[in-house]
């Protein structure tokens, strides 16, 4: 038998970070690691872009906390429209941005959130996911994660940009493979992605918990997550 | 990126004179100017070229412009959506359709649409592709879904949503359908049933002729629910979407060796603005999963009774 591509290892190490137990930020740093060793000169270019992002002050103009969430109203996995207004009305709900299924630290994300999800729901929380990706991609993303809330299409981060949660990323071809990160985005087609801030807003409107990091490779974490639920 | 520094970046791109970028977004000009800064500095290069009287995109200005436009029409129609969403108003939507357009496809997406304008009124028409390039044209219809209309306008936005199949309608009681696949070269001696303006029919005709055939017998049937009755009675052969359902009688074959195919899409018409109605099913339409929409089924040979 041939040696592992390095497709197939980072897929392993995906899969083997989506359901290992131990604290998110964990299981992230281990897929990151495993990338570095796999791809040096793609986490080179990585950490390029994530400096220039930070220099930037990327981000950073996201609502704060005790600021008021602006409202959305976005399609879902099954083509229903989700408003956050209404979300509200039965109680807190934490709205995470991801990039898309392709992204292996989506994945670990997504299919952590899926983990807490009774817990939220006992502290009579909420959560929704949103990505750029149309239904056929998100439905993925939502499947491998064994979620059951719904996950929004926010087309073209146009409310991503409004929260100022929009990059734009400009060195496709060298950044394509193997980090896995920039492969193609059926339906949206451009190279604007958000960055996946993670809020929890409370049925006032207002921000109760807040995570936004440009570097992609961290996410909120979860006792963060659910000491803002209470 | 900040939204205004895309606003000032968008209008700057446009005017390429910082004075006048600034005046039209009601900013200083230093505020315009130390906002594109910060933008070039997220992106890692220079947007304008900066000369006296001359300023002009750089290749990554170029190059990152129609994103950075789509982001920010997409965040304007979020905000849109979202302001509008369950309000009482009249919300009056003109939609035309292809006339061979499944209603099928869509119905679920207006009943969703009715949902989140309680009050929206929607008026359909379905004609050929120059009357619906018409009908964009004259405001008579907002929103077209249809397949390609002629390109002569570069004021139509279109969205590319699903790639429909097409195969070979024809009788049980046919001679082709005896078989298990259909050669283009048994088709030189059939009567074709064509729709007018219709893209698939012409081009199953001009693969016709390239491959020979000299006098086909054409026949025009304007209405696609007209087919089938003709079909049947074996008056001749035509071309039907594959995932659309047959009357009894009747088989959809695919020809040996050619894709007939055509690509649905959702126009508007580009610069003008749109209802929070019109921006919702648009939404909704290019988000939808169409996977099975398309009729990928179509390699063997289907009745359906």
């Amino acid at each position: 038998m041939s040696a592992p591509s390095i497709d197939e290892l980072l897929e392993a190490c995906t899969q083997d970070c989506m359901v290992a137990d131990g604290p998110l930020a964990e299981r992230l740093a281990r897929m990151a690691d495993e990338i570095r060793r796999l791809s040096p000169l793609a986490i080179g270019l990585v950490d390029q872009l994530v400096n220039r992002l930070r220099a930037s002050d990327a981000g950073a103009g996201a609502p704060a906390l005790g600021e008021p969430m602006p409202q959305f109203v976005l399609p879902d996995d099954n083509g229903r429209l989700v408003s956050l207004a209404r979300l509200l009305e039965s109680g807190p709900v934490a709205v995470s941005f991801h990039r898309g299924h392709w992204c292996p630290y989506c994945r670990i994300s997504a299919s952590t959130l899926a983990r807490i999800e009774p817990e939220v729901k006992a502290a009579g929380g909420q959560l929704v996911v949103i990505t750029p990706e149309t239904q056929a991609w998100s439905r993925k993303l939502k499947a491998g994660s064994g979620a059951t809330f719904p996950f929004l299409t926010d087309l073209d981060n146009g409310y991503a940009l409004e929260l100022h949660l929009a990059i734009a990323i400009n060195q496709t071809p060298t950044l394509k493979a193997p980090d896995g990160s920039f492969v193609s985005q059926p339906g949206n087609g451009n190279w604007i992605l958000p960055i996946p801030a993670t809020f929890v807003v409370g049925q006032d409107g207002l921000v109760k918990g807040r995570f936004v990091d440009p570097d992609y490779r961290k996410r909120m974490g979860i006792e963060e997550l659910l000491a803002a639920f209470r | 990126m900040e939204l205004h520094q895309v606003r000032y970046f968008l209008a700057l791109s446009k005017t390429l004179n910082f004075t006048r970028a600034a005046e039209e977004c009601n900013v200083s000009q230093p505020a315009l100017s130390r906002a594109i800064s910060q933008l070039e500095g997220e992106l890692g290069g220079e947007l304008f070229r900066r000369e006296r009287s001359l300023t002009h995109l750089t290749d990554l200005g170029q190059a990152v412009l129609p994103v950075l436009r789509q982001c920010f029409e997409a965040s304007q129609n979020a905000r849109a959506m979202a302001r509008e969403f369950c309000k009482e108003g009249h919300a009056p939507l003109n939609l035309a359709l292809s006339r061979s357009f499944e209603m099928k496809f869509i119905s679920p997406l207006l009943a969703e649409l009715a949902e989140a304008f309680p009050r929206i009124e929607i008026r359909l028409t379905r004609g050929p592709p120059q009357e619906i390039v018409e009908k964009l044209r004259n405001g008579e219809a907002e929103i077209a879904i249809c397949g390609p209309l002629p390109n002569d306008w570069d004021r139509l936005d279109a969205r590319k949503l699903f790639e429909e199949q097409f195969g070979l309608l024809v009788a049980n009681s046919h001679r082709l359908s005896r078989q298990n696949i259909v050669e283009l070269d048994e088709l030189k001696s059939e009567r074709l049933l064509c729709r007018p303006y219709c893209t698939v029919s012409e081009t199953l005709m001009s693969r016709l002729k390239n491959a020979g055939a000299q006098n086909i017998i054409r026949h025009d049937v304007p209405l696609i629910e007209d087919l089938p009755g003709l079909v049947q009675a074996n008056f001749g052969v035509g071309v039907w979407p594959v995932a659309r359902l047959l009357p009894g009688g009747l088989m959809v074959y695919r020809i040996q060796g050619l894709d007939l195919t055509r690509w649905i899409q959702v126009y508007s018409v580009a610069g003008r603005r749109h209802s929070a109605a019109a921006t919702t099913l648009v939404a909704l339409l290019r988000s939808r999963d169409w996977g099975s929409a398309a009729g990928d089924e179509y390699t063997a040979p289907r009745t359906v009774q």
